[in-house]
């Protein structure tokens, strides 16, 4: 028997694939927008955010209706916990979009600097775990999730890579510290990205095998309980 | 489900069937039961109609008996002692496990003789006793305040909610330890049903309850442990808040989000 609430749910569902859509977008656009130089692409970022944060909102009344009205439980109770933690990380991503191309922008005006193969690399690496991430959330899959949330640890490498990198470059030719800066920064965005990716994991894992497994919530409870972590 | 790991053992259970199986002539009614009830716990059993949740709770005090041809298999434990053997005393095993049924049955006498009528039996007739015990099965009912001046009066004409509650109290009068409710609010209003609720959380500190419902929301805003039962089987027992949150089972989960039923 398909229920109504059954059917919204996948309604909901689909608003949150359309506004990870959204989010995958904005991100590709500015990072094209920062190796292009090109200021008219960012500025579409910038303007199309706000379809992002009108879907956020969106979700988040759908969210709070069912749990008010449908006392929902088991997978469906967590699933609309979390929808609306999901809604919210994808609603930073497109915050984190937009600083992206904003530093476009300026870097526009900028003479080219050195630099900017590492962070479209780390760029690329960034929008393909929030696609899987994206994926796994919406397919319910618990294993490409943990397998997103692993490959984390690649982002803050490429991070602290680049951060080297400049640092010392900016000390040798003060010169190029304004692109620089700039490229530094998308760095950090790029990596912030890729920890609400990893959140968006932990929350598809949530859902498909009621774990809890951010901030290693599930070690902790085994270690206090001496029980296996929750399962099916 | 291996009752070792059951969390209901995790303290000394009052009541547990082991392999507990039951037909009502030819009908297979329950199939293999294994549940604890643990001591000043509130368990719900939870299950669509005709699943053996009834069926269950009426075992624990041999109620079913009264719809012959009941035929039982397994044993069900009260303190340890199988109560499925022949000298099990049903009058004193009744006595300490209550019932309070579906639709309110008030005896057509007065408020007072109502809750009186058990502790009389016993063979209590001090008056001032008698006094003493009504009062406070009323109280722990939740039902003295709305009836203390009116004790006299007929329990029949007490609203649904009330004559349910005075079932209550009648039934703890005798201070039985455990008490069995078999849907207890499905006939009452939201306000009737949350008074039910209520005075069920506050009599828990002295008894074990067992209570059958079709409300799962009850289940999970009344009780401890719920127990899910399909076709006469037990498909899972825990501590309720994992039940409605993250069940085992699949049949569990598809069950209580209305995904069949």
């Amino acid at each position: 028997m398909e229920r109504h609430f059954h059917h919204d749910l996948h309604t909901l569902q689909d608003r949150l694939g359309e506004m990870a859509g959204r989010v995958e977008t904005a991100l590709s656009k500015a990072l094209e927008a920062m190796n292009r130089r090109d200021t008219r692409l960012a500025r579409e970022v910038v303007d199309e955010d706000q379809a992002i944060d009108r879907i956020e909102l969106e979700v988040e009344r759908r969210c709070l209706d069912f749990l008010g009205l449908q006392q929902p439980v088991a997978r469906d109770l967590r699933f609309l916990v979390a929808s609306i933690r999901v809604s919210n990380y994808l609603e930073r991503m497109g915050d984190h979009a937009v600083n992206l191309a904003q530093s476009a922008q300026k870097l526009a005006d900028l003479p080219p600097g050195k630099g900017m193969t590492e962070v479209m690399a780390m760029g690329e690496r960034t929008m393909r775990m929030l696609r899987d991430a994206v994926s796994a959330w919406l397919a319910h899959d618990g294993p490409l999730a943990k397998r997103v949330c692993e490959s984390d640890a690649e982002i803050d490498t490429f991070k602290a890579q680049i951060f080297a990198k400049f640092s010392s470059e900016m000390v040798h030719d003060p010169g190029i510290v304004p692109q620089s800066l700039e490229l530094v920064l998308a760095s950090r965005n790029l990596e912030r990205v890729a920890d609400l990716a990893t959140n968006v994991a932990e929350e598809t894992v949530f859902v498909a095998d009621a774990r809890v497994i951010k901030h290693h919530a599930d070690e902790i409870a085994e270690k206090s309980s001496g029980r296996e972590p929750a399962g099916r | 489900m291996n009752a070792q790991a059951a969390p209901a053992t995790a303290m000394e259970p009052v009541l547990k069937t082991q392999n507990l199986s039951l037909w009502y002539g030819a009908h297979h009614a329950l199939n293999g039961v294994d549940l604890a009830i643990g001591v000043n716990r509130i368990t719900a059993i939870i299950g669509p109609s005709g699943c053996g949740k009834s069926t269950l709770l009426r075992c624990f005090n041999r109620m079913n008996d009264l719809f012959p041809p009941v035929r039982y298999d397994g044993s069900i434990l009260f303190h340890g002692q199988d109560v499925l053997g022949p000298s099990t005393d049903l009058v004193a095993l009744r006595r300490r496990v209550g019932m309070v049924f579906q639709r309110a049955n008030p005896f057509p006498m007065s408020i007072f003789q109502n809750v009186a009528y058990g502790p009389r039996l016993q063979g209590i007739s001090s008056r001032r006793k008698l006094e003493e015990i009504v009062e406070s099965a009323l109280r722990r009912a939740a039902l003295w305040e709305e009836v203390k001046d009116r004790l006299n009066r007929s329990a029949l004409g007490l609203s649904g909610g009330q004559q349910q509650r005075l079932c209550i109290a009648r039934a703890l009068a005798v201070e039985p330890e455990v008490l069995l409710l078999d849907e207890p609010a499905s006939a009452l209003d939201p306000t009737a049903t949350a008074k039910i609720e209520e005075l069920v959380l506050e009599i828990k500190t002295s008894v074990t309850v067992a209570i059958v419902t079709h409300n799962m929301q009850q289940a999970a805003r009344v009780s401890d442990e719920t127990a899910f039962m399909l076709n006469g089987k037990l498909i899972e027992e825990g501590p309720t808040r994992t039940l409605f949150t993250s069940p085992r089972e699949r049949l569990t989960e598809d069950y209580i989000t209305g995904r069949f039923g």
